[in-house]
């Protein structure tokens, strides 16, 4: 029970917590009405991989090692241009937040974006949806504890992680605007940084690819991704006890131009002024954080 | 603020102590060399826990993971390092948990973790029951359909005139997987062969496994028709 638990809740909380980014930003705008799109997106994922896992299993056919991880790579790599395009359409939308707050979002919204934030959801889900599906019906097979309690740990798993998402979307409204977007912005370069260097990670051991170059270090022993611990640090941030100096590279290349990028390159329209510090330090009511954002930036 | 971050940090902190258990047991050398990962079968005991101690000396990066349900996620093991991997076997008896230990575009080894107690454990002497089993092409032919619970001699008679055979018994479990609990192997034409068993109540298969490049043979026996059912009352 506890091995599926720990399964679903480690692949459930990324996906979890990217969702929570992408609907608090939909709400902190006020473009609720645009939730749904978020969630067909995932949901069409769900049903998509749930199709793709049962064909496998009706077939009894396996996804060849080498396929399924280069298939997870790309995804991956996919799914790390998305999340970069979304950090910045939303310091786009951001800094336009002061002046006029509905209309902007609207037009923003109006164009190729609304697909983009249901392709999100949709890459999100679907990029571990197949190996974890797959892995939860093997695994339900073997006898240790009853089959039921196998899929109780799966579904407790997910079901922890969606309250963990959940918190974090409350959370985000007690940000003012400002911050939420600049903690939510970094957050998901953090992330999607981690994803770039597990997707080279998979495209490696594929075969896809050769190794980008030879293994500088080695901390296994001190976290180990045998670990449950040092998986869900892998999952989420992209540790890897052994990373080759591509990966490395990539990893930080990404991750420091992406933040340097997002809090210091001017945006042309750019008219928020820093908030003065009493105000960034108490949690603001969201109602109430709008008027306060759009003083400062006349 | 303070108060979201303070809760985020607290969540992170409770992620990480859930996921921290781990129990290690029995240390378990696996080689990785060049060509394939030894040894290729491991004698475990229901219940027990084990580490596998996987030394990578192949000179490429290698994967291990349990497949067909056995629970050990994919574990990368790169060239030269050892990676140090907890498993622990199911309580069923009589039951084989296969570890794969391979690179996606190269070699591979299928480990047998096999669990509970095989023939060699059991007393010849003991038998109360005797079957004999003649084997053919493509045919496996019990001398009566089922047999009383206890420990049972089964002799095997290999009736082809040109082929090697094997005779197998197989635990049939719930979900209809098939576990090898005894086998008389290398019969070669002509020849006889006794394994002995001690079987529970239960369906069990009598068969013949060899596979296509095994004991000089081009066909799937298996497939081929060489198992029959067998009952244990």
């Amino acid at each position: 029970m506890l091995f599926s638990f720990l399964i679903t809740l480690r692949e459930g909380f990324e996906i979890a917590l990217v969702l929570a980014i992408v609907l608090g930003y939909l709400a902190r705008t006020g473009n609720r009405a645009h939730f749904g799109r978020v969630w067909l997106g995932a949901g069409l994922a769900v049903a998509l991989s749930s199709v793709v896992v049962v064909a496998l299993e009706v077939t009894s056919r396996d996804l060849s090692p080498a396929a399924s991880e280069a298939f997870e790579g790309v995804m991956m790599l996919v799914a790390v241009v998305v999340l970069t395009w979304m950090v910045f359409w939303m310091r786009r939308q951001a800094a336009g937040i002061g002046a006029e707050l509905r209309r902007q979002v609207n037009v923003a919204l109006s164009g190729s974006s609304r697909w983009g934030l249901a392709g999100l959801a949709f890459l999100s889900v679907m990029r571990e949806g197949i190996e974890t599906g797959v892995f939860l019906f093997a695994g339900s097979t073997t006898a240790s504890g009853s089959p039921a309690m196998f899929w109780f740990g799966a579904v407790a798993g997910f079901a922890v992680a969606a309250a963990l998402g959940y918190v974090v979307y409350r959370g985000s409204h007690r940000l003012p605007l400002r911050q939420f977007f600049t903690v939510s912005g970094i957050a998901v370069l953090v992330i999607a940084a981690g994803m770039v260097s597990n997707g080279i990670a998979e495209l490696q051991e594929s075969g896809f690819i050769a190794n980008l170059g030879s293994r500088p270090w080695d901390t296994d022993s001190w976290l180990s991704l045998t670990d449950a611990s040092g998986k869900f640090f892998h999952t989420l941030l992209g540790y890897d006890p052994a990373p080759t100096w591509g990966q490395i590279a990539l990893f930080w290349g990404y991750l420091v131009s992406g933040v340097a990028f997002f809090l210091f390159w001017p945006h042309p329209t750019t008219r928020l002024m820093p908030a003065p510090a009493g105000t960034n330090e108490t949690p603001t009511p969201s109602g109430h954080a709008g008027d306060s954002e759009r003083q400062h930036a006349r | 603020m303070k108060r979201f971050v303070a809760t985020l940090l607290a969540l992170t902190a409770i992620v990480t102590l859930a996921c921290s258990s781990s129990a290690e047991g029995r240390e378990i050398d696996i080689e990785v060399e060049p060509e394939a990962c030894a040894p290729a079968t491991v004698a475990v005991t229901p219940g027990e826990a084990i580490t596998f101690n996987v030394n990578n000396h192949a000179n490429a990066d290698r994967e291990f993971e349990g497949i067909e349900g056995t629970r050990i996620e994919e574990v990368l093991v790169p060239d030269g390092r050892t990676r140090h991997i907890d498993y622990t076997v199911p309580d069923a008896t009589d039951a084989t948990y296969l570890v794969k230990c391979y690179s996606p575009d190269g070699p591979t080894t299928i480990i047998e973790l096999v669990a509970g107690e095989g023939s060699a454990a059991v007393d010849p002497s003991a038998a109360t029951a005797s079957i004999d089993v003649a084997l053919a092409e493509w045919s496996v032919t019990p001398s009566a359909p089922s047999v009383e619970a206890g420990t049972v001699r089964f002799v095997a008679h290999n009736e082809s005139e040109t082929m090697t055979h094997e005779l197998a018994i197989l635990a049939i479990g719930e979900n209809g997987e098939r576990f090898e609990i005894a086998e008389v192997e290398g019969l070669e034409p002509g020849q006889s062969g006794e394994v002995v068993a001690t079987l529970e109540p239960g369906t069990y298969q009598l068969a013949c496994l060899i596979a296509p490049g095994e004991a000089g043979s081009t066909e799937d026996h298996y497939a081929s028709g060489m198992h029959t059912e067998f009952t244990v009352e």
